[in-house]
């Protein structure tokens, strides 16, 4: 299997002096394509940093994150976003959809940024498989926590990126919603070939990660 | 108490963006109200203060009475002052110099005080005083007071003429008229008086002023002056009342005030909606926190409380610096306004300055600002305290419609987001959009008016052909100096054929034309007649406001009569097509006349017209000439005017006024005007301007997070940028549209209103391109400035920051 991400000695460093705080300290490791990554680790232990930072959405104080061989960080701003919306798709906790767009909307707005023609069956196919086909000319505030979360999945995987990166995805669903959706998630990665990362802090759905990741005080304990 | 003053200041601290907008509001809202309060004030009390100055501060005189007469007068307590003025004599000259003796009232009431240059007015028997033009008319190059003179004068027609010595007790200063007419009165004592008039003989003016609990305004002063001089035995036609004085120093100034009220109730409506809205716009993350604090034991009126003193603070802090402002802005206005108005007119008396500042009214003002800041905050303050605490954490901010399904587009890219935003904020946008569309359509408004103002049109009102224009100056009913009307000027008519011989043979002068004016009695009042040709009759008939068939064949067909002013037709006691029985005079002859009242324009020089055609048919051809133009090269107009005015130095009852001095005065008019007009446009337009920078700004601080998701999702710089600026731009779209289709139909309507009761110059309406060219252009400016400045601002925070931003 092929080594899709990469970092080297990646650091984030927080202020300075007896304030210094090393969120993410010397960091190395390396993700194959299709694999399931769970991150885990306590409250502050520097994960979801780490996450941004894999993600192009933090700058670094060291290192590097190759994306396919990509040095991330030497993209220019605009150009990491384009890069951004081609290969990486995000879900985050707190869903961030778009509120004043319908669900379709929401889900193919990466596509109408970049200008591609989209890929209609593809989307109608994500759709049928995350079960929001009805829901489609919803407002996202009018769905409930487990279906947005649903529209975030389809929008991270409408643009058929090399990675998805989850930012605690169940961490305001209740635990049967939280088990629909990691099902689903996995399944549609599966299904569509996909690298995922996952932060959690739930250790059940760490277990059926292909791999966990803890981190402790920034720094990769296995 | 305190704990919620300091929670409210704490909140306006914390609003920083918004606190600033509202305290720009209110201060630009006060300013305004100031400068326009000031200015109203500072006119009406001008006119009260300097109407007695240029007009002279009696009410009236009673003109040829007896002394028992004014025994009578000083019997009534309705007279608060009575001076008298008498006929002395004539003094044997080439000029036309008349004497008089008065007392210390009249002096005082007709401001002769003012013109005394050297000594003081006569005391012994033997004082005189006179203007210097006049000692140096008779000899005395260098008059000096002590100075005695020697002067040859009789007391009526029916003396002889006998020298006199007199003492020079003083001198007065020069007037222009009577210098440029020969004609000069001068004062002598109550002795000499009173030794060449005998007692019986002794008839005198009176000037008088009323006592204050007379209840006389302009309106009703003539008939309250003709009811108090029945009651001294004095006749209806002795009455003079100093109407123009009467109108400036009675006049409560209703028009001035009432106009003022009406802006102002512009300014305080639309600063209510615009403060409402900045409140309002930002209410969602309020509420939440106010919420907390309910959620904590506040009571719904503590949350008012809070809310009401969150905007209160704000007024404190804006209202003085708005009063202050507006002071200064309308000081330096008035003074420009009043030195302008200075220069324009043309007598010597210096008016009175005025402290335009009136505490009363600036505590007045300050309430009003405060009263439309509390006006603005009531609706918010309802909201506020209604809510409960739990609806309050989750408080979203109510659409038009609560949308839960959206149409929306089969492709999504940023034009589509801009679009979907404006939608979803539907209220807020068109709300937005309003309050800045309609500060722009008083824009559109205002320069469709000013904007149309025809110098060149409103100076040929005054001066219709040419480059001069030579008239006669008269009355209609000077009973004091009959030898004024004109009647008795055409008997004598200094526009006589030599005169217009001798401007055509001027240097430089191309054509001359001519026009006559005849008088007329119907029963005893004396009217001016106009008498038109073809081209002068088509000329006024053209003009707005005609009545009636202003057609000239049928009139010269039928003989017939136009009145001048179609206004006051009803107010004469006539009506179209009644008959007109009248006795016509010029210069020789009288003819009876009767015919048809055909029409009337809109204003025409004088009271009635006729056509050329019948005043030959009433064979009234002897010199008539009442007005003549004069036409010259532009090259050569300095040079004729000096030469017309050395021609007509020697000529009494006559006026001139040249086409470029109408024309700059006009200009002047409208550039006060205008300045004034686009200085409160300005203000109202920053207000307008105001809440829409609020509504991008709010519309972008809670939409950080989202932007910040875009951004993630892969929007770049360049796409944000982007679809900010287009959101501006479509603001201004709306309002420019809105501007444009209220405000020039709105304004292309003022116009026609205006023109057809002839306000200022407004003539041929031309589409104002220029300035609405200038209000898109400063409307996308400001506005992309803004939406620049903001996108800066908000890549200032790290794109992780955003994302986590808490709503």
């Amino acid at each position: 299997m092929k080594n899709i991400i990469r970092t080297e000695n990646l650091s984030k460093i927080y202020g300075k002096g007896d304030n210094l705080v090393k969120a993410v300290n010397n960091v190395n490791l390396s993700i194959m394509q299709g694999e399931f990554v769970a991150i885990i680790g306590k409250s502050g232990s520097g994960k979801s940093t780490l996450l941004h930072m894999l993600g192009g959405l933090d700058l670094p104080t060291e290192g590097k994150v190759y994306l396919r061989d990509q040095d991330l960080f030497q993209l220019k701003e605009d150009k990491l976003a384009v890069f951004r919306r081609r290969r990486i798709g995000f879900i985050f906790q707190s869903y961030n959809l778009v509120s004043s767009i319908n669900v379709w909307e929401n889900i193919v707005l990466p596509l109408g940024l970049d200008g591609k023609e989209m890929d209609e069956a593809f989307i109608r196919d994500i759709i049928a498989t995350l079960g929001l086909e009805s829901k489609l000319h919803n407002l996202p505030n009018t769905l409930s926590g487990g279906q947005q979360q649903r529209v975030a999945i389809a929008r991270a995987l409408a643009s058929k990126p090399d990675i998805i990166l989850a930012d605690e995805p169940t961490g305001n669903l209740d635990s049967k919603t939280s088990d629909e959706v990691i099902a689903l998630l996995k399944m549609s990665t599966q299904k569509y070939g996909q690298t995922l990362v996952m932060i959690t802090h739930d250790a059940d759905i760490a277990q059926i990660a292909d791999r966990t990741i803890i981190i402790e005080d920034g720094r990769v304990v296995e | 108490m305190k704990s919620i003053t300091n929670l409210a200041i704490s909140n306006d601290k914390n609003n920083k963006t918004r606190s600033i907008l509202i305290i720009i509001t209110i201060l630009l809202s006060t300013m305004l109200l100031t400068v326009i309060a000031l200015i109203c004030y500072s006119s009406i009390a001008y006119n009260h203060k300097n109407a007695g100055a240029i007009y002279g501060s009696y009410y009236g005189t009673y003109a040829n009475i007896t002394e028992n007469q004014i025994h009578e007068m000083t019997l009534r307590n309705e007279f608060s002052d009575i001076g008298k003025i008498a006929y002395a004599g004539i003094v044997k000259s080439d000029n036309n110099v008349k004497m008089y003796w008065l007392d210390d009232t009249v002096r005082k009431l007709a401001n002769l005080n003012q013109n005394l240059e050297k000594g003081a007015f006569p005391k012994e028997a033997n004082d005189i005083i006179a203007q210097k033009a006049f000692y140096k008319s008779i000899g005395y190059n260098d008059p000096k007071v002590g100075e005695k003179i020697t002067l040859s004068c009789r007391a009526n027609n029916s003396s002889k003429y006998s020298n006199h010595t007199f003492v020079i007790c003083g001198i007065l200063k020069d007037s222009k008229s009577n210098v440029e007419q020969k004609g000069y009165q001068v004062y002598v004592s109550k002795e000499y008086y009173e030794s060449q008039v005998p007692k019986e003989k002794r008839y005198y003016s009176v000037y008088f002023r009323l006592n204050q609990s007379v209840r006389v305004t302009s309106d009703n002063a003539e008939d309250v002056l003709k009811k108090l001089a029945d009651k001294c035995g004095i006749a209806e036609n002795q009455v003079i009342t100093n109407n123009y004085y009467l109108i400036l120093s009675l006049d409560p100034g209703t028009e001035t005030i009432c106009g003022g009220l009406i802006i102002a109730a512009c300014i305080v409506l639309f600063s209510v909606i615009v403060i409402y809205n900045i409140f309002q716009v930002g209410i969602t993350q309020k509420i939440q926190e106010y919420g907390k604090i309910k959620a904590i034991g506040a009571t719904k009126k503590q949350l008012r409380a809070v809310v009401m003193r969150e905007g209160m603070t704000l007024a404190v802090i804006g209202i003085p610096i708005g009063l202050i402002g507006g002071s200064i802005v309308a000081n330096l206005g008035v003074k420009w306004m009043f030195h302008h108005a200075e220069e324009v007119r043309t007598s010597s008396i210096k008016t009175v300055e005025i402290s335009i500042i009136s505490i009363p009214l600036l505590v007045l003002v300050a309430m009003v600002s405060f009263i439309t800041v509390w006006l603005a905050l009531r609706k918010p303050m309802r909201i506020v305290s209604k809510i409960s605490p739990v609806e309050a954490m989750r408080y979203q901010e109510k659409n038009s419609k609560k949308a839960s399904i959206r149409k929306g587009y089969h492709t999504m890219g940023v034009k589509e987001m801009i679009f979907a935003s404006l939608s979803m904020n539907k209220k807020r946008t068109i709300m937005t959009v309003c309050t800045m569309g309609l500060s722009c359509v008083l824009f559109v408004v205002i320069a469709n008016l000013v904007g149309n103002i025809d110098n060149e049109y409103d100076a040929r009102q005054s001066v219709e052909y040419g480059q001069f224009m030579i008239n006669l100056d008269y009355s209609l009913d000077d009973k004091a100096y009959p030898e004024n009307n004109l009647d008795a000027i055409l008997k004598k008519n200094p526009l006589d054929s030599q005169l217009i011989q001798d401007i055509q043979s001027l240097e430089g002068v191309t054509s001359v034309r001519t026009r006559n004016i005849l008088t007329m009695r119907i029963g005893k009042k004396l009217n001016s007649v106009l008498v038109l040709d073809n081209e002068g009759f088509e000329h006024l008939g053209e003009g707005e406001n005609g009545k009636g068939n202003l057609d000239y064949d049928t009139a010269v067909k039928k003989d017939a009569i136009i009145f001048g002013w179609s206004y006051f037709i009803e107010d004469y006691g006539f009506k179209l097509n009644q008959k007109i029985m009248a006795e016509f005079y010029d210069a020789k002859d009288t003819v009876s006349f009767e015919g048809e009242l055909l029409g009337s324009f809109g204003n025409c020089d004088t009271d009635w017209a006729i056509t050329d055609k019948t005043c030959e048919k009433l064979g009234l051809e002897h010199n008539n000439v009442g007005y003549i133009w004069v036409d010259c090269k532009k090259n050569q107009i300095i040079k004729v005017k000096k030469e017309l005015e050395e021609l007509l130095r020697n000529l009494e009852h006559i006026e001139i006024q040249s086409y470029q001095d109408v024309l700059s005065m006009s200009r002047l008019g409208t550039e006060i005007l205008q300045l004034a007009c686009y200085a409160i446009l300005l203000i109202i337009g920053v207000i307008g301007f105001m809440n829409m920078a609020n509504t991008i700004i709010m519309g972008i601080i809670t939409r950080k997070r989202e932007f910040g998701v875009l951004q993630a999702i892969g929007m770049t710089n360049k796409q944000l940028n982007y679809m900010l600026q287009m959101e501006g731009i479509i603001f201004t779209f709306g309002t420019v549209l809105i501007a444009i289709m209220v405000g020039i139909p709105a304004g292309y309507g003022v116009f026609q209103y205006g023109r057809s009761h002839g306000w200022m110059g407004l003539h041929i309406y031309h589409f104002p391109c220029i300035e609405i060219f200038i209000m898109v252009v400063l409307l996308l400016v400001m506005q992309m400035v803004l939406s620049f400045l903001l996108s800066r601002n908000i890549r200032k925070e790290s794109l992780v920051e955003r994302i986590r931003n808490q709503e």
